[in-house]
């Protein structure tokens, strides 16, 4: 399942829904990034008995995760950034691409809440439940997908 | 502000924001006007369109997305026609966008046209104002 296949199925079955994943390398998130940081110290600081994160692909490389709905006229959006061990090629299979997609089901759920916190607007809120449900089940996500890229793939 | 409510009801899924500011170019006398700029967003197949007083040329003052409007008397309940023009505009720029990046979108079209039907017709916006 290549992502670029998965992310081009979102924006069929959501189109108001945008998600982006991406690489954060540049110094125009080093005050993103700092807060990042900051927030981490504390909660480490103040939750000293946590479970610390030993996964396998944690590393110091950035990842950034936006999702961004607007409902009802308004805005909402979700920013995330998440620190791994990125391979110097992009992956399309593998324990990182289902983390990444973990995150972004994170991400998702939180702008749902928000949404229906402050408006009611049911076309968002049915594309932003299709995607939690979706992403719940990476297995069948992957199945979908196939069948949905061979639906569309022109007759010969 | 009532026609604002009403425009995010006929199109939820366009953000419409009015930003409203001292006109800092008129010093010392800058309390004298107010700037209004307008920007709209929108979700369109899943990529974030948007059009500003950032993306627009600045000395095409046809398009612009401001403009300045006296403070006296400033009702922020009342929609006042400079607010219909800036939006009208803007929702013509991001039509616009859209054609150019070849994004068509049925329901995104459809709220933009909405939008401009409702602006157009002054009388009904009147009577939104008075209600």
């Amino acid at each position: 399942m290549l992502a670029l296949d998965v992310m081009r199925f979102f924006r069929h079955i959501a189109p108001h829904v945008a998600i982006s994943v991406s690489r954060n390398m540049d110094d125009r998130r080093a005050l993103l990034n700092a807060l990042s940081d900051q927030i981490s110290e504390h909660y480490e600081a103040n939750y000293p008995d946590g479970e610390e994160w030993d996964h396998p692909l944690a590393g110091d490389d950035r990842l950034d995760i936006h999702v961004s709905v607007i409902a009802s006229g308004c805005l909402f959006s979700s920013y995330n950034t998440i620190k791994l061990r990125l391979p110097s090629e992009p992956e399309t299979t593998g324990p990182l691409v289902d983390v990444v997609y973990k995150m972004i089901r994170l991400s998702l759920i939180r702008v749902r809440w928000e949404v229906s916190l402050a408006v009611e607007d049911s076309l968002m809120c049915c594309q932003l439940d299709r995607l939690i449900d979706l992403l719940a089940n990476l297995d069948q996500l992957r199945q979908e997908v196939e069948v949905w890229k061979r639906a569309s793939q022109p007759e010969s | 502000m009532r026609v604002l409510r009403y425009l995010a009801k006929i199109a939820p899924q366009v953000a419409i924001s009015l930003h409203i500011d001292y006109d800092c170019r008129k010093m010392p006398d800058f309390t004298e006007r107010f700037q209004v700029s307008c920007s709209l967003n929108a979700i369109v197949n899943g990529r974030r369109m948007g059009v500003s007083i950032l993306t627009g040329d600045p000395h095409d003052e046809d398009n612009r997305l401001w403009c300045t409007i006296p403070a006296a008397g400033f009702d922020q309940r009342f929609f006042r026609e400079e607010y219909r023009e800036l939006i009208l505009r803007a929702a013509a720029q991001l039509r616009e966008q859209m054609r150019q990046r070849q994004c068509s979108n049925w329901l995104i079209e459809r709220q933009l046209q909405r939008l401009t039907n409702v602006l157009k017709d002054t009388q009904h916006l009147e009577r939104l104002n008075q209600e």
